[in-house]
């Protein structure tokens, strides 16, 4: 018995399992959500003895899972990202009955997540890129609306994504040869060129950031969502073993040089465009890349002795991102459905008719823009905070950036109340849409309130787990 | 290396196979390209490989069109359509071939250098395919040219890879990932005639 095939191998069954009943949907999203939560919850309290004895029986247990002379490791430092990505899947599922994102949404998502798991886990962890590609070929199927003609923005997903694999590799190639011959300056610098050209492919980073808000516009949003979440995430934490693995390139100071400017960039230009927008959609594609830029800017924190404080930030945004573009996803496969578009004139006066739709989505929206009391400001002030004392003008870019956001949401919220005479106020959202909106509603404001509740969890997790000293 | 001899005429198999690759309209013929491409990639990743690994990427190419060819023989004519390409597109697609060959000639003779591991074929052709495959995505927004394009970089890249690494799990999870760009292509092909689930 081995971790590999409690968190990779198992959901991967099941995914195969659901494909087979895809038409029940309810009962598909139930056995999603089922899993997901399991493996959350095991990952919390399965212990990691080598041996269990259950009973007259001796149980030898590993954390390491060779196949083809390469090993799956998913280790006790591993544990948190588990229960946040199983947590995060099963919240994500749990919505599925409401949002209704097509039969293939459930399998393959959780096929996508296993996949992405063994990204995590793969030792060299260079072919975490192969890994990543394949979850992303398998996300291709929910990205698209049976009946219709397939989109730009699914086409330049899966070009980017796929254009970046040949980089990772070659740079991985070449730094192992810089760890041979590290005064070799022209070496390091094709490594560091491929590596960034790699993950800015990868990671949607500006200029190759196109296809997220298409995508955004022309995909189902709930299936959208569920990508640019977790996909981002396991890309971010597959970029972290670079950092950790090549000493190098952690002690580069343009290596973090480089992370601020990339952050600076997408924050600023992805709100100049969302203040813009005129589709939903496209709006939340460009929330999801100001997120990014502020993880960008999070990570180029990391060096010296405030590390490990901005490496828990990093990990701690994943979760009001998760919970915000949750809440907006779901909001806006609801009006999706029931108005036929995103567009504003879509949209029109609909926010009369579903009051509590347009709340939640103004709490999402905003919070992803970093608004006080709401989920992201603490960990965005942080970042600022840090920023100010050194790149004051990064810090004015980030703010008008995150101004952006507002004002596009504005703009959203306008557009949702007008034709005051044609619409009468009135509640008509499904009761289940509204429980599951005000209590993600609730925590967004909740963990703006208290974030010590949200950072002090995840340091909590990165302590018990062995991943960071007390 | 028992292959040495058949390297130049590979080299110029792949170009000519990319070059028709972007003036084909016709998807049979297309696919019969792509096909007779993924023979040369195996001739030149023969040059590093052993011949009964080298034949894996063969199969798995020659498994990726048949899916192709398989999912664009059911659906219907006007999915799979794409107009005449006129004269002046077919001419100024055959000087980008051309010039992508020049370029791919100058870098293959600086990447020989750079991965030493690498045969100037290799070098050549690999270059070749990714640069052809790059302008064919530059090029068109339809499913089919683009996982053309796509499986069309991932050959060449795959030649130049596999001057320097020979793993077998990295060798499995390419062939997957080809076959996996083949289905997702398939799947993009007949989306449009699936009925909506919505």
């Amino acid at each position: 018995m081995n971790t590999s095939l409690i968190w990779i191998i198992f959901p991967a069954v099941i995914a195969v399992v659901c494909l087979f009943f895809q038409r029940r949907e309810t009962l598909v999203a139930i056995l999603g959500v089922f899993t997901a939560l399991t493996l959350a919850a095991l990952a919390y309290w399965l212990p990691s003895e080598e041996l269990w004895t259950i009973g007259p029986w001796n149980l030898s247990f590993s954390d390491t899972w060779s196949v083809l002379g390469r090993q799956f490791v998913l280790s006790e430092t591993d544990r948190p990202a588990l229960i946040v990505l199983y947590l995060a899947v099963g919240l994500w599922f749990g919505a599925v009955p409401i949002a209704r994102p097509g039969q293939l949404f459930v399998p393959f998502g959780l096929g996508f997540v296993a996949l992405l798991t063994a990204a995590i886990a793969v030792d060299p962890f260079l072919y975490a890129a192969l890994l990543v590609e394949m979850a992303v070929l398998l996300s291709i199927p929910t990205l698209i609306t049976p009946g219709s003609r397939v989109g730009r923005g699914l086409l330049r997903y899966l070009t980017f994504q796929t254009l970046g694999l040949p980089f990772i590799l070659f740079a991985g190639w070449m730094l192992t040869g810089v760890e041979v011959t590290p005064g070799d300056q022209g070496l390091i610098v094709r490594a560091g060129v491929f590596l960034g050209f790699g993950f800015a492919l990868l990671l949607a980073v500006f200029p190759f950031h196109t296809w997220i808000p298409m995508l955004a516009s022309e995909s189902h949003p709930y299936a959208v969502g569920f990508v640019f979440l977790l996909l981002p995430g396991a890309i971010g934490v597959f970029g972290l073993s670079f950092l950790e693995r090549y000493a190098w390139l952690r002690d580069a100071p343009g290596t973090y040089t480089l992370l601020l400017v990339v952050g600076a960039v997408m924050v600023f230009m992805s709100g100049l465009w969302s203040a813009l927008q005129r589709d939903l959609g496209r709006l939340m594609g460009f929330g999801l890349l100001l997120d990014s830029g502020f993880s960008f800017l999070a990570l180029s924190q990391t060096e010296g002795d405030q590390a490990v404080t901005f490496l828990v930030l990093f990990f701690a945004a994943l979760i009001p991102r998760g919970l915000s573009l949750g809440i907006w996803a779901l909001c806006l496969s609801f009006l999706r459905r029931k108005v036929g578009g995103l567009d504003f004139g879509a949209v029109r006066g609909c926010g009369r008719e579903h009051p509590v739709l347009l709340a939640s989505m103004a709490i999402a929206i905003f919070s992803l823009a970093g608004l006080p009391v709401l989920s992201s400001f603490p960990i965005r002030l942080a970042i600022l905070k840090s920023l100010s004392l050194s790149y004051p003008q990064v810090v004015a870019l980030a703010l008008v950036g995150s101004l952006g956001l507002v004002t596009g949401g504005i703009r959203a919220l306008g557009e949702f109340l007008d034709h005051p005479e044609s619409r009468k106020w009135r509640l008509s959202e499904p009761g289940l849409l509204t429980i599951y909106l005000l209590i993600g509603s609730i925590g967004l404001i909740l963990m703006g309130l208290a974030p010590q509740l949200l950072t002090e969890t995840i340091a909590g997790l990165l302590v018990r787990f062995g991943g960071m000293n007390p | 290396m028992e292959l040495q001899f058949a390297a130049f005429p590979a080299v110029a198999a792949l170009l000519l196979t990319g070059t028709l690759l972007l003036i084909s309209r016709d998807w049979r013929f297309s696919i019969f390209v792509l096909a007779l491409q993924y023979f040369g990639m195996f001739i030149l990743i023969a040059l590093s490989w052993p011949l009964e690994l080298a034949v894996v990427k063969l199969v798995a190419g020659w498994i990726s069109g048949a899916i192709l060819g398989l999912a664009l023989v059911n659906t219907r004519d006007e999915i799979q359509a794409e107009g005449d390409l006129a004269l002046s597109g077919t001419v100024f697609r055959i000087l980008l071939a051309v010039l992508a060959f020049l370029i791919a000639y100058s870098i293959g003779l600086r990447l020989v250098v750079w991965l030493p591991e690498l045969e100037l074929e290799q070098a050549i052709g690999g270059m070749a395919l990714i640069l052809l495959g790059l302008i064919h995505l530059g090029l068109t927004s339809l499913p089919l040219r683009v996982v053309l394009g796509l499986l069309t970089v991932m050959s060449g890249f795959e030649i130049l890879y596999a001057g320097i690494e020979r793993s077998t799990l990295v060798t499995g999870l390419l062939a997957f990932i080809g076959l996996g760009l083949a289905f997702t292509g398939a799947y993009m092909l007949i989306a449009p005639t699936l009925e909506g689930a919505e």
